[in-house]
């Protein structure tokens, strides 16, 4: 698997943080123009910094034209994955409520795909245009893969990855605690124990974070937050790949 | 083991350590004029602390004012180490464990802080070949304190190991009965740069006989080290893992800091833990099957693009690396 940090479209800064804090992946999160020559001049960025491109989120539109067009837009940039969950909540609809009075958000506002109308038509395309469609929940029964978030496994995650009906094409790291939002390592998920179960299903896709808590002094994209669940979850893919 | 972070008194940096899970707090002291830690000083900070959620157990270091006349055989020496064992009975009283000191006569020697990490990060850079060339230089915290500066300070005499031994082992010996008393550990820093001598002046603590040469000088459950991975790490020929269950096995480790160097003296850079030279899964194994239960803190760390002045990106990557690691080995059944 492959440690992946999500970037905000035209950060240059967040490609060389992602560098220094060891990720040789990045996907990046693009909200608007879905043309040949933005996501083009994307991949290129990227790529002159030394980085892959390993993806883009969050394909958001219903409208099904729309997404057509962007899912060619990207295999003719050379993109290989987009995903369509939807970002997070902005920060200021969390709440003080989390380990020392980190930000955090309550579960029902994370990792919802919005599902464009006749699904099977975008992936049809995507597989002609070299893409990969992933999706969360049922709508990868449309085709493509899954954007999984990892507190969905419970208690068992090799019995629950066997169960599933579609491939992981991203492994989305995040936790919580009851309804509500918690650091990667301070959840009801144990994640050393998910991503060992990841190893030994062979998992070869993206190993992302999602958004972290909102930490003191912490800037809007939540630099510290995501050191943080770097570090985490590079000690813990290197740990189990030493096992 | 508990993870730590250095800390003062900056509502905002604790909160963010609160917030990475952390319970425990390192800290210097600073002395009052007299050359002593004051008893009420150390119990308002530890208030301070507690008041957060945080425990302050370390006082790392002794500040080296109160006993560079000891480092270096001056007069004035038991002067000083009596206001040393005054606050050692000070620090027993306000329920704070451990001392680290170290011994470096010219302190912390470094010669880069160099961009050539990835991505362009900075890492703190040692080269002996450059530090000969340019002596001075090197001196970590010099001219950083009031003019004039007593110390660290160029070296105006040469001096031999075994002096510098005498000098430790006679401020030992008038200490550690006294922090038997007080209940407190001493935990002695190895010399960061581990070279055996610099501008004539011996360093002492490079090895591993120097490391055992300090627990055997004075025999005693309160005396030990402050284990410093990164500049163990960077000891010429040193197996650092084999050091902590070694060390470790003595019960002899009082206080820890987690830094992964690159290479041994005479050149070496402090890079990002997962990419070092130290096996940091079998390190934190080997603490782990050793039983530390003492703090470990995160120390220097790499500069990363648009930190700020106390480092929070860096520090937060390697806390979070500290803690996945302890949790993976107490998943895989191993820590």
């Amino acid at each position: 698997m492959h440690i992946a940090l999500s970037v905000q479209f035209g950060r240059d800064d967040q490609l060389i943080f992602a560098q220094q804090l060891g990720v040789e992946h990045v996907v990046a999160h693009v909200e608007r123009r879905w043309d040949v020559e933005t996501l083009t001049a994307l991949k290129n960025r990227v790529e002159k910094t030394g980085l892959k491109l390993a993806g883009v989120e969050a394909l958001l539109t219903t409208d099904t034209q729309e997404a057509v067009a962007a899912v060619r837009a990207a295999g003719a940039a050379g993109i290989e994955l987009i995903s369509c969950v939807a970002g997070p909540p902005t920060r200021d609809q969390r709440q003080p409520t989390g380990r020392g009075g980190a930000l955090v958000d309550s579960d029902k506002t994370t990792a919802a795909t919005i599902v464009p109308q006749g699904a099977e038509a975008i992936v049809e395309v995507a597989q002609e245009a070299g893409v990969s469609i992933a999706w969360t929940g049922k709508s990868a029964h449309a085709g493509g893969g899954l954007d999984l978030p990892l507190d969905r496994l419970g208690d068992d995650p090799a019995a629950a990855l066997a169960a599933l009906e579609a491939p992981v094409l991203i492994a989305r790291a995040w936790n919580r605690r009851g309804s509500e939002q918690a650091f990667l390592d301070d959840g009801d998920t144990k994640l050393p124990r998910v991503l060992l179960a990841l190893k030994e299903a062979q998992f070869t896709g993206l190993l992302l974070a999602s958004p972290p808590p909102g930490i003191a002094g912490d800037s809007e994209w939540g630099h510290k937050g995501r050191a943080f669940d770097l570090g985490y979850l590079k000690a813990i893919v290197q740990t189990i790949q030493s096992h | 083991m508990e993870i730590a972070l250095q800390a003062g008194e900056e509502e905002e940096h604790l909160q963010f350590i609160r917030q990475l899970g952390l319970t425990h707090v390192v800290s210097g002291a600073a002395a009052a004029p007299d050359g002593v830690l004051a008893l009420d000083e150390l119990q308002r900070r530890k208030a301070y602390f507690a008041e957060r959620g945080l425990v302050w157990d370390v006082i790392e270091n002794l500040p080296p004012l109160c006993y560079d006349k000891v480092m270096f055989g001056q007069e004035g020496r038991d002067e000083q180490i009596e206001k040393v064992c005054q606050s050692i009975r000070h620090m027993g009283q306000a329920g704070i464990g451990v001392l680290q000191y170290q011994w470096m006569l010219l302190g912390g020697l470094r010669t880069e802080y160099s961009p050539t990490g990835r991505g362009g990060a900075r890492y703190p850079r040692f080269d002996l070949e450059l530090a000969e060339r340019m002596p001075a230089a090197c001196l970590d915290w010099l001219g950083s304190g009031p003019e004039p500066h007593p110390y660290p300070h160029i070296p105006d005499r040469e001096m031999d190991a075994e002096e510098v031994w005498a000098n430790l082992i006679y401020f030992l010996e008038r200490i550690v009965p006294v922090a038997e008393e007080a209940g407190v550990k001493v935990a002695a820093h190895p010399d960061d740069a581990p070279v055996p001598s610099f501008m004539g002046v011996a360093r002492i603590l490079i090895d591993w006989d120097g490391l055992q040469r300090v627990i055997d000088a004075v025999p005693s459950p309160n005396n030990g080290l402050g284990f410093c991975m990164g500049t163990i790490g960077t000891m010429a020929d040193m197996d650092t893992v084999k050091a902590i269950r070694h060390f470790g096995g003595q019960q002899k480790i009082f206080f820890a800091h987690f830094r992964n160097p690159r290479g041994q003296v005479p050149f070496f850079d402090e890079v990002f833990p997962d990419e070092g030279d130290i096996d940091m899964v079998e390190a934190v194994r080997a603490f782990a099957d050793v039983d530390y239960g003492g703090v470990i803190r995160i120390d220097h760390c790499p500069g990363v693009i648009g930190d700020n002045n106390h480092a929070d990106r860096s520090f937060a990557f390697q806390v979070g690396y500290l803690r996945g690691l302890v949790q993976t080995l107490d998943e895989l059944g191993g820590a």
